[in-house]
């Protein structure tokens, strides 16, 4: 097998991001949002980012789809949106108030749970996507995205403040391993990483039920709040490729994840980290813990782990279409909605209580 | 009237000279006869069967340099136990590549299976993209190996493409050159499809029985499809045809000898339709045409209503001599009598050929030129040469007695049919016929346009290209159907973000289409690839608004994908539909018409549309809008010349109305059989509706000149049934079985043909004999009919 390296730039310091949109609080661009086209086949099309909030079901993706479903999703209704930017994350916080955020800098709200959206935040030259948001109460929140695009808004959303993402470091860094020659050469030297500093996107952001705050990033990079997303601190990593989750536990436990499988486990809020051997290579997106206490990661390739003992050991249980999957939402009735490239998958819990008994290559593996 | 001396002096000229008539016949008979033998060639073309002229195939054509593409070979190789992963599977596979690498016409560098280099799999690493060949340089068939096979399958993302979705096969995909690397010839289909069967199919399902790795091995089944496959098949199966000439022939021989009872009798009518066949295809040659396999049939229906006129002849002639003239005043009467109407009837059977002109598809109106061309020639045939030759016959008195008893024999039944003449019997006819009418009316009117069935539509569904199609279509995520939408920008149009997302979009709107199953075009994959750029990352599956990012998700696609010319000006929008039943495709074109329409573009123009369901949907909309046309045009030229030669009213109606309903009939048969209206089937209503009148004009014609001696209605038409209507019935049954042979064609739309011809030609022969009179005994005054004015 021939293999080429991208020289990643490790830099030791981690900072700095400056983003420099328009006026806050002003819709930067004059466009007349076009609303997105309610199609049928909105709930198979490509979702990316899932939100629950008590009854309510919602789900993000391409050509500015929004669903939502109050039963249990059985049936979801596609709501009136004034985007066609792909949209990439969702957070309710209550089941009238919602946000959402995308490419093209989007962000939208809602008031009435989800059945109509305005956008609040449009930046299209930019040039960079949001990738989730996460709101502290009803007035302030942060919407993530890709080269540190950090975003804070202390009204609701009616304005949006561009903030430099700083990040103390925790704990120094190890060492770059240096990059490999190779003949074939897929990408390009990076052109960005020293000048700019460590603009690296910043893909995913939960809270623990402690109220500190992580962000997942690229590159090996987590970051950690402890006052509610003021400042940062920049966590150790025992790797290189690029974080897509983390999924908080109890106490100071914590689960990060990202590219092909890789799934390290920290149980001192992320200042120590050890890797978990699982059952598969494939990049993992995101994990939620349902209501039995069964940890759930989701990821590319139709890839689902189930962890029954609090996330120590992980069983695979692969879909047979193998597509992917970006994310899943708990529901009263059981049932684990599925969100991604297969659209809206419902898995009832049966299926998930018997697959996971069944699946004989996948194994639990410590 | 004026028509009478110019027949003489005709008839005078003929048989003044008969020596010289006949010999110049064989002379040109055999001169036909070694032009067709050197120049008749089988002519297969894609574009023949395209309505040329019609908006869509203008997209094609203008675009098929680029994406003529579709000419691909899919050969899949399925493990019989369902498994793949086997030393003798691979080896299989491995076979089947080197085989197909070698057939001339194969594009050798675009071969591609899991043992061609060009299968590569690229996986998103921690640092970077890795990539190799699906099947490594050092592979060895060990279980090791083989697991890494799959492995690399996986990371290559070909499950569905080039591998079964179950892993049950795999697929060797071949393109096929324009013409021959060496000689510059254009390719032959059937000779690459002969190749392929026996290299491939004929050696791999052999495999295993003695050569296995492994003993429990169980083979492996080949499945091929592709256009040079069913070009091939279509032209195998067309050859057939000449077996079903061949018994339809002699059927039609053995049942002209049991109607003429007389060798000679039988020998000279089929000799002269078989002249008439000659001379058509000599022509034919002569025009530069070949014969296409959907044609093929033309020659038949030539010969057939040959022997139809011919049989009348006869019958006239012996009538004649019956009746007491010598044999020769008798040929000379009988021509005297017939060559007006048969001269009529083939006219318009001419003037109906010629109005399947009007579908601009070259395939149709090379039937329609050749059909016509047939026809022609049997006026010079049967009407000229016939009588000529039944001159010279005579005939014994022991001939005679026999056909007299058997006469006498049939008389009952002509006694009890000649009863449709009289009122009461009549107005029951008529009344079945009002209730047919409204019955085809109802049925006829739900007729369906297109192709109803799965597969291709030229090979029956159970065919072994469409069982192919089906486990291909089963096994792997390969859509048969597909209409392209092509989409013309500018240039360097993929990098550009508005070309882009407006195709994206309409991508996107298509997918939703009821039919369609999927969508494939260039913002699609380039939206994927982006997200293989950002570490296969889903967030990042979109079309970045800048030229360069979008410049790296496009580059890689080369235009051998299809999905993108070499300046990126075009970029077809593959919609894979669930089938290509008329309905859907309207649809589907109605869905892209409403979208083009809703969002006007300056830099995205939406053309309808490639592929073979955009070939079918070009197809459907030439036939709908031409079959009106078509049956106003046959019927106004039937009507017209029925006027000419009979300037009556109630001729026109006697004739026209049975033809009227039997058309009618046959599209409420073609309902209820489901056989769509396409272009295989729309010319066989023109082409029956022509044959349908010669019977209408023969028995009208006698049958009005005997009422005009003075008979009553029932006595006048009890005569023309013993000497016309014994015909009429005779060609119909025998013209029906004749035809009816196609129905065990291997092509469905020959099949289909046979049907709809036999159904035409028998109830057209019981609407000649049954309703026409029933609605001349109506029309003429109940007494006697003395008071037309007889006419030729």
């Amino acid at each position: 097998m021939e293999s080429t390296r991208r020289g990643l730039c490790h830099l030791l310091f981690l900072s700095v991001m400056l983003a420099a949109p328009a006026a806050p609080g002003q819709e930067p661009s004059a466009e007349t949002p076009e609303y997105a086209e309610i199609e049928p086949l909105a709930e198979r099309s490509l979702l990316l980012a899932g939100a629950r909030q008590g009854g309510l079901l919602a789900a993000a993706g391409e050509h500015g789809h929004i669903l939502t479903s109050r039963d249990a999703g059985r049936t979801w209704k596609q709501a009136l949106v004034p985007t066609r930017a792909t949209l990439t994350g969702i957070y309710f916080h209550d089941e009238s108030l919602g946000w959402a955020v995308g490419h093209d800098a989007t962000i939208l709200r809602t008031r009435d749970g989800g059945d109509t959206w305005e956008r609040i935040y449009y930046a299209p030259e930019e040039e960079r996507p949001f990738l989730d948001v996460w709101f502290r109460d009803a007035e302030v929140g942060y919407a993530i995205g890709a080269y540190g695009f950090f975003l804070h808004t202390g009204d609701g959303g009616d304005s949006w403040t561009a903030r430099q993402f700083e990040a103390e470091e925790l704990v120094p860094e190890a060492e770059d391993e240096g990059a490999d020659e190779s003949d074939e050469r897929w990408f390009e030297e990076d052109e960005w990483g020293d000048e700019l500093g460590a603009d690296y996107h910043l893909n995913h952001i939960s809270r623990a039920a402690d109220g500190r705050l992580y962000v997942a990033a690229e590159a090996g990079h987590v970051y950690r709040s402890d006052d509610g997303g003021d400042t940062w601190l920049g966590l150790p990593s025992l790797y290189e490729g690029s974080f897509f989750g983390t999924l908080p536990l109890d106490g100071d436990s914590l689960l990060v994840f990202g590219l092909r499988g890789h799934l390290f486990r920290s149980e001192d809020g992320g200042a120590s980290w050890r890797e978990l051997e699982v059952p598969t290579q494939a990049m993992l997106t995101d994990g939620l813990r349902l209501a039995d206490g069964t940890i759930v990661i989701t990821g590319l390739g139709g890839v689902l782990l189930l962890s029954r003992d609090h996330g120590h050991t992980f069983e695979l249980l692969q879909r047979e279409d193998r597509k992917g999957i970006q994310t899943a939402l708990p529901t009263d009735s059981g049932a684990l909605i599925l969100v991604g490239e297969a659209g809206l998958v419902r898995l009832t819990t049966e299926k998930l209580s018997r697959a996971g008994a069944a699946s004989g290559d996948g194994g639990a593996v410590r | 009237m004026r028509l009478a001396p110019l027949l003489a002096r005709i008839e005078k000229l003929i048989f003044g000279n008969r020596p010289w008539i006949i010999a110049l016949f064989v002379a040109t008979t055999l001169a036909m006869a070694v032009v067709a033998v050197r120049g008749l060639h089988i002519d297969a073309g894609f574009t023949k069967l395209l309505p040329l002229k019609h908006e869509y195939m203008q997209t094609f054509v203008e675009h098929r340099a680029e994406f003529g593409g579709a000419n691909r070979v899919l050969i899949a190789v399925m493990a019989r136990d369902g498994d793949m992963f086997t030393p003798d599977f691979f080896e299989s596979l491995k076979i089947a590549t080197d085989e197909v690498f070698f057939i001339p016409g194969v594009d050798r560098s675009r071969v591609s299976s899991l043992w061609t280099p060009n299968t590569r799999f690229t996986e998103v690493v921690e640092d970077g993209i890795a990539a190799g060949n699906v099947i490594p340089a050092d592979f060895a068939p060990t279980p090791e190996g083989l697991d890494q096979v799959r492995k690399n399958i996986l990371k290559a993302g070909i499950v569905g493409r080039l591998v079964a979705s179950d892993f049950s096969g795999a697929i060797v995909s071949a393109q096929l050159l324009e013409r021959y690397a060496d000689t510059g010839e254009p390719v032959d289909l059937v000779q690459v499809s002969h190749q392929l069967e026996e290299k491939v199919r004929d050696r791999l399902q052999d495999y295993g029985l003695d050569v296995a790795i492994d003993q429990s091995f169980g083979g492996v089944d080949v499945h091929m499809i592709g256009f040079a496959k069913v070009i091939g098949d279509i032209t195998d199966g067309a050859g057939r045809i000449v077996l079903f000439f061949a018994v339809a022939f002699l059927v039609t021989a053995i049942l002209v000898y049991i109607y003429t009872q007389s060798v000679k009798l039988t020998v000279i009518p089929l000799l002269c339709s078989l002249g008439a066949v000659i001379w058509q295809l000599g022509l034919l040659t002569l025009l530069g045409y070949g014969i296409d396999p959907m044609g093929i049939l033309v020659p038949f229906l030539v010969f057939a209503i040959g022997v139809s006129h011919a049989v009348q002849m006869v019958s006239a002639t012996r009538a004649e001599v019956f009746d007491g003239l010598d044999s020769s005043a008798a040929a000379r009467a009988s021509f005297r009598k017939l060559l007006a109407p048969g001269f009529i009837a083939l006219a318009s059977d001419t003037i109906g050929f010629i109005t399947i002109l009007l579908i601009e598809i070259r395939v149709i109106q090379e039937m329609a030129v050749s059909a016509s061309l047939g026809v022609a020639v049997i006026i010079l045939t049967n009407l000229v040469l016939l009588p000529v030759l039944l001159s010279y016959l005579t005939y014994s008195e022991a001939y005679r007695r026999k056909l007299v008893a058997r006469a006498e024999a049939l008389d009952a039944v002509w006694r009890r049919l000649a009863r449709v003449a009289e009122r009461r019997t009549a107005a029951k006819v008529i009344l079945v016929a009002v209730g047919l009418l409204v019955f085809g009316a109802w049925k006829g009117a739900e007729i369906k346009i297109g192709d109803l069935h799965r597969g291709v539509p030229e090979l029956r569904p159970d065919s072994r290209y469409n069982l192919d199609s089906e486990v291909i279509s089963d096994r792997f995520s390969i859509g048969v159907d597909i209409m392209s939408v092509i989409v013309e920008t500018m240039a360097d149009g993929c990098i550009d973000y508005e070309a882009m997302t407006g195709i994206d979009r309409f991508a996107w709107r298509m997918a939703n289409v009821e039919g369609v199953q999927s969508v494939i075009t260039l913002p699609v994959i380039a939206k994927v690839i982006s997200a293989g750029w950002n570490e296969g990352a889903m967030k990042w599956r979109v079309l970045s608004r800048d030229p360069q990012v979008l410049q790296q998700a496009t580059a890689y696609v080369e235009t051998s994908s299809g999905l993108l010319n070499r300046d990126c000006s075009v970029m077809p929008v593959m919609l894979f539909t669930a089938d290509h039943k008329a309905e859907t495709i309207a649809e589907i074109v109605a869905q892209v018409k409403a979208y083009r329409e809703a969002n006007p573009s300056d830099k995205l123009t939406f053309r309808l549309a490639t592929g073979n369901v955009g070939v079918m949907a070009a197809t459907n909309e030439e036939v709908s809008a031409s079959q009106f046309p078509i049956l106003m045009y046959v019927f106004s030229a039937i009507i017209l010349l029925c006027w000419i030669t009979f300037r009556s009213l109630r001729a026109v109606l006697c004739i026209v109305i049975p033809l009227g309903l039997v058309s009618l009939l046959a599209y409420a048969l073609m309902t209820l059989l489901e056989i769509g209206l396409k272009v295989s089937t729309l010319p066989v209503v023109a082409l029956g509706v022509g044959v349908g009148v010669d019977y209408g004009i023969y028995i009208y014609s006698r049958f009005r000149s005997i009422v005009a001696e003075g008979k009553s209605i029932p006595a006048a038409y009890l005569q023309t049934l013993k000497i016309t209507g014994v015909g009429v019935v005779f060609t119909g049954v025998t013209l029906a079985i004749g035809v009816a042979s196609w129905i065990f064609s291997p092509l469905k739309f020959q099949a289909d043909m046979g049907i709809l011809l036999t159904f035409m030609f028998l109830v057209n022969m019981l609407g000649a004999i049954l309703l026409l009179p029933a609605l001349a005994c109506w029309m003429f005054p109940e007494r006697k009919a003395g008071q037309q004015s007889p006419a030729g």
